[in-house]
């Protein structure tokens, strides 16, 4: 039984490797498409895979000031712009102090970083950009996106490395509970493949060389991905107030920590286990009542190991299982807010997507992994887990409208 | 050289408003006052920068908020024939 409904989700939006809007993107994954190519940045580096976006334009890029933006804050500011549109919101129009904006990073501006390091190496001080911080700080994206819709109540960002999209939701769920705001406009946002962050990530034996297949036997890591998502949540009053429609409930969240290592996963999945019930007792459904599993599914060795385990052990009656991350790659902080989207789609159309790159699923996992193509499933409620570097795990909850 | 040299400086300047700026061309004047044109504090840092990496002289955060774009492109003109 569904308990209560602090926030509805009335728009969403996607910047993602697949395409820059909602529709390419969710018929790409529905697909089972894989947007991993060889990245010529990338060339001579022990892995050269990564899941870029398709050139972004969009007439939110298109105003004064647009000019020294970084490509998170681009990302970012198009799905939120998407979702508002979808939500039928004119930011010339609302009451901006109530409004919040809630971003999730795992990174902030790395590029804008790399073009200032090296003008600092090649040229010296006097030729490093006055946009160096305003492109860096991880706090710009949703900087950014306040002051071109005029957001003047609270402005936060989440940092939780690859839970940090979740995380978000998490928070702006609670500014709408506690009264902080009528709408709070969630974004999780990335765009962090540079060649430091790739060497940085293989250094740790995180990446595959070869391709992203969550589940699967033979995977070997995950493929480094960029894009943002983003989504519109209102208390449930003001939607209706409005007439505003509403696409999905945001009905649970709860986060945990592993306090084990700082970038293995607990090998018995204590804190994701913790975080996943925790998720629906806020929520007040039963794990039975779960239609369908949004999952972490990275493709490395351990997460999907660990995170099969965890999902076999709360959910006795093996719900269909995806991950995203076969598809688009890993969006790192981004992830949490794409996959929620994906969630309230999948909830709308009665449809659970293909885990792109899953042949057959690993010995011993015993869990409904759905490879192939798209299963016809309807779900009531369906459940999103972000797990990140840190031990943090975030798990949302959300029900169909 | 068809052009005159402070004409391509001029050139020079204009081009950077609109392609590294993004500043719609048609606002980019010869009459047209740069603090206009440079909409906040940091684009006058980021030109000033601009233009002493392009055209190899070094200009005061101040003439880029006192002058129009002809102006500006005068005076920095006039120091690279100096040298």
């Amino acid at each position: 039984m569904i308990r209560r409904s602090p926030a509805v989700v009335t728009g969403l939006g996607l910047v993602t490797p697949a395409g820059c809007d909602r529709d390419t993107t969710w018929s790409a994954v529905v697909a089972g498409r894989a947007t991993a190519a060889p990245d010529p940045a990338l060339h001579d580096l022990p892995v050269s895979l990564s899941c870029r976006v398709p050139a972004l334009d969009h007439p939110v890029l298109r105003r004064r000031g647009s000019a020294h933006l970084d490509p998170v804050d681009r990302f970012g500011l198009v799905a939120v712009a998407q979702a508002l549109d979808q939500a039928g919101l004119d930011p010339g129009e609302w009451d901006g102090s109530r409004v919040a904006v809630v971003t999730g990073g795992g990174m902030g501006g790395l590029l804008t970083q790399d073009k200032a390091l090296a003008r600092l190496a090649e040229r010296g001080p006097d030729f490093v950009s006055p946009y160096f911080l305003t492109g860096y700080l991880i706090n710009m994206a949703c900087a950014n996106i306040a002051l071109r819709l005029g957001v003047t109540g609270p402005a936060l960002s989440t940092s939780t490395a690859c839970a940090s999209g979740t995380t978000a939701l998490g928070l702006a769920r609670d500014l709408l509970a506690t009264g902080q705001c009528d709408i709070a406009l969630v974004c999780g946002a990335e765009a962090a493949i540079t060649r430091l962050t790739v060497t940085g990530f293989a250094q740790l034996g995180a990446l595959s060389g070869t391709g992203s297949r969550p589940f699967d036997a033979t995977r070997d890591g995950f493929v480094i991905a960029e894009g943002a998502g983003a989504l519109v949540l209102e208390r449930p009053d003001h939607a209706a107030a409005r007439a505003a429609r509403p696409l999905a409930h945001l009905i649970g969240y709860a986060a945990s920590t592993d306090a084990h290592h700082l970038v293995s996963p607990h090998p018995e999945g204590r804190g994701a286990e913790q975080a996943v019930r925790a998720a629906l007792a806020d929520a007040g459904v039963a794990p039975e009542d779960v239609g369908h599993v949004n999952a972490h599914g990275t493709s490395t060795r351990q997460n999907d190991d660990i995170e099969a385990a965890v999902l076999r052990r709360v959910f006795p009656q093996r719900p269909p299982v995806t991950s995203a991350k076969g598809a688009l790659g890993h969006t790192l902080g981004a992830a949490g807010v794409i996959e929620a989207a994906l969630t309230v789609l999948a909830l709308a159309e009665d449809t659970v997507p293909p885990t792109a790159g899953l042949d057959g699923t690993d010995t011993g996992m015993d869990i409904d992994v759905v490879s192939g193509t798209a299963r016809r499933h309807p779900s009531s409620v369906a459940v999103s887990n972000s797990f990140g570097f840190g031990g943090h795990n975030a798990v949302a909850v959300l029900a169909r409208a | 050289m068809t052009t005159s040299a402070q004409e391509s400086v001029l050139d020079v300047i204009s081009e950077l408003l609109i392609e590294r700026f993004e500043v719609p061309s048609e606002e980019v004047q010869a009459s047209a006052r740069m603090r206009d044109l440079l909409t906040d504090s940091l684009m006058v840092v980021e030109m000033a920068i601009a233009v002493h990496e392009t055209l190899d002289v070094k200009v005061e955060e101040e003439e880029l908020r006192s002058t129009t774009l002809a102006e500006f492109a005068e005076a920095v003109d006039a120091r690279r024939t100096d040298r």
